[in-house]
């Protein structure tokens, strides 16, 4: 699997990869939007890792979409 | 004798308590008398005002006149000033749909085609047409014809805009409560956005739809979240230096994180709320190209003027909004991708695009468009003025009115982005407008204009502004039923039309092709892929247009009134062309088959 991704960097725009990222993006902001309005306590630390991987993640993204662009665009 | 009609405390009322009623009564049966008596076929080179007699002048002037007159009784009346605000909307937007004797818009019926094909066939054909890339409101227009029984979505295209419009009076209201303006200022808001919105982007069409989405998203966040309130700057800084103070806190961790915002509602209630937005906001994705976008950049203007609590709903929504671009909607952008990007920030041109070249045309279509212009500009002017005087918790107002703008620099939308734009800013513009008239007077942030205080004068103040009411609301309904109509000579079809389309359908096999001159017929609502519709586009000379369908030998050639309204107003074709591109098909090979007073068919001789 690892090698047919890095085989060809453009692998990495196909609807698959795009749509995991997506699911993750949206699970983690469902799940940050559920913890604050349902004020579940949540320690600094896990705040901070759910708060960077959403950022993270949103980024990665936004890189996966423009590469999507770029490869088959 | 007298009539009075005596309260529950026994106090006389006098019949004056029901003027506003009464005029908005006498409207809607000088609204009926109007309809009645206009003759679609007599329509004039300015659209539908040229069949409008003067019933439905008087009756307009009746029932904004009722409207100001309880717009400042004490106490107010919702309920009338509800009924005033609907017959108001049946006016400008009901008005068409019942002279008209077809629904309006070739698009709208391109629509019904799309629709028909999903009901044939289960699923949206890729790569037809770019609207097809966003196939939701097609396919839930589908079950709703499905559900309904009808053969096809024909049916919901002629009264479909006073529909939406109605629709959207809901989200309005909810809007005009929670936006930090008075009770009369949200009332006169919503007038002056029914009175204003000439943007003709209530048609059958998803965007109609998604502007329903987008009012809902708003007027459920802005229900839900109030602004925090925040500690002022001392006063001795002076105005400016706490307003400076004030901005920079727009992009404070606290404010991005959304806990500037607060809410009463409880949890359960509020991550529902978030629940069904997040959902509204995967409907949008699926069904239209710009209104996700014009929702992120709302969504993220709440969130920096304190009225959005969960930032996650403006990154949900991008999200959702960007997956289904470059997953759903491949087929549109792949091998063209300049078609999305080309026109990033190029704002200039996108300017130039969307308004100076639809300046164009016969003097009468000239004066149409100029009259668009100046309404526009009138209403933003008056928001600007209503931003000065009124005082506020929160400028989410003048966020929500100016985020749209954003939108120009990314995108041209085929010259009509600008429109887009300005539909997208029209319900808080207006609120902004009202503003200007009824500005409220307490608040966190100051007005920059000093009160105007009534005083002894309170009689004759309540007397002048209920005149200058009445003339705002007035002048802008009647510029927006000329110019709203102004497109209808071209734009709206008659029953000849319709029975030549019909004809043309009934009389072409599979791989046939119906050339037109121009794109104004109500055609393209069955056969999509077994019957191919040409029309040269803006080929320059008519005599170029002629050429061009000889070429591509159609089996039929539609001629219309309609098309050649088009050409003469828009394009700046001689009186009679159309006559004369029929005789030269009559000489290259072509016959009468068919003739109604408004459209013939010519036929391929075989």
């Amino acid at each position: 699997m690892n090698d047919i991704v890095f085989a060809n960097a453009g692998a990495l725009g196909a609807p698959q990869v795009i749509f995991v990222s997506l699911a993750a993006v949206v699970t983690l902001l469902c799940l940050r939007a559920l913890t604050r309005v349902m004020r579940l306590a949540l320690s600094r630390s896990v705040s901070q890792v759910l708060d960077g991987s959403i950022v993270v993640l949103f980024l990665l993204f936004i890189v996966l979409i423009i590469v999507r662009f770029t490869t088959i665009g | 004798m007298t009539i009075v009609r005596r309260d529950l405390n026994g106090e006389p009322q006098p019949i004056r308590n029901f003027l506003g009623l009464f005029l908005g009564f006498a409207g809607l049966v000088l609204w009926l008398v109007a309809v009645h008596n206009a003759d679609y076929l007599k329509m004039g080179a300015y659209g539908l005002v040229s069949v409008l007699g003067w019933p439905y002048f008087v009756g307009l002037a009746f029932v904004v006149m009722g409207f100001a007159i309880e717009l400042l009784r004490t106490p107010l009346r919702s309920g009338r000033l509800f009924a005033l605000v609907v017959l108001l909307a049946i006016f400008l937007y009901g008005t068409a749909s019942a002279i008209e004797p077809v629904a309006q818009l070739t698009d709208s019926w391109v629509h019904a085609g799309f629709i028909q094909y999903i009901i044939q066939n289960g699923h949206p054909l890729n790569g037809y047409d770019a609207r097809f890339s966003w196939p939701g409101g097609f396919s839930l227009s589908a079950i709703l014809v499905a559900f309904t029984g009808q053969a096809n979505a024909i049916a919901f295209l002629r009264w479909f805009p006073i529909f939406i419009e109605l629709s959207y009076l809901a989200p309005l209201l909810v809007i005009a409560r929670f936006s930090g303006v008075s009770r009369r200022a949200g009332w006169l808001g919503i007038a002056l956005y029914y009175a204003t919105n000439w943007i003709f982007q209530d048609y059958f069409s998803p965007q109609a739809l998604n502007y329903l989405f987008y009012l809902v998203v708003i007027a459920a966040v802005l229900a839900c979240w109030q602004p925090r309130r925040l500690d002022r700057a001392a006063p001795e800084r002076g105005y400016w230096k706490e307003r400076v103070a004030q901005s920079r806190a727009l992009m404070t961790h606290s404010r991005l994180v959304g806990n500037d915002a607060t809410t009463t509602w409880g949890s359960v209630e509020t991550i529902s709320v978030l629940g069904l937005l997040g959902l509204i906001g995967l409907a949008s994705a699926m069904s239209h190209q710009l209104t996700p976008y014009a929702m992120v950049l709302a969504l993220a203007a709440c969130l920096l003027t304190r009225r959005l609590g969960r930032p996650e709903l403006v990154l949900l929504i991008a999200a959702l909004a960007l997956g289904w671009l470059s997953l759903g909607a491949s087929n549109y952008w792949v091998g063209h991708l300049n078609v999305i990007f080309g026109s990033v920030g190029q704002v200039s041109s996108t300017l130039t695009s969307n308004v100076t070249s639809r300046v164009s045309g016969a003097p009468t279509h000239l004066l149409v468009v100029e009259i668009r212009i100046l309404l526009t500009g009138a209403l933003f002017f008056l928001a600007g003025v209503g931003f000065l005087r009124r005082y506020t918790d929160s400028r989410a107002l003048e966020a929500l009115a100016g985020a749209p703008f954003l939108l120009v620099a990314a995108q041209s939308y085929g010259g009509e982005g600008l429109l887009r734009v300005v539909l997208f800013a029209l319900p808080f513009a207006s609120l902004l407008a009202a503003s200007a008239i009824l500005p409220s007077q307490s608040g966190t942030i100051r007005g920059l204009l000093p009160k105007v205080s009534i005083g002894r004068f309170a009689g004759i103040g309540r007397m002048t502004l209920r005149l200058i009411i009445i003339g705002v609301v007035l002048a802008f309904a009647l510029a927006t039923t000329i110019v709203r109509g102004g497109n209808d000579a071209y734009a709206s079809f008659s029953r000849g039309e319709l029975a030549a389309v019909n004809y043309a359908y009934a009389h072409v096999h599979s791989g046939d092709t119906i050339g037109l001159v121009n794109y104004y017929l109500p055609i393209g609502q069955r056969d999509i892929t077994t019957v191919a519709v040409y029309d040269p586009g803006s080929a320059g000379s008519y005599q170029n247009i002629g050429q061009l369908l000889l070429q591509a030998k159609p089996t039929i050639i539609i001629l219309s009134q309609s098309e050649e309204a088009y050409g003469e107003e828009v394009v700046g074709f001689p009186v009679g062309w159309e006559a004369t591109l029929e005789t030269t098909f009559v000489n290259h090979g072509y016959r009468i088959a068919a003739h109604w007073n408004t459209a013939t068919v010519l036929k391929v001789s075989v």
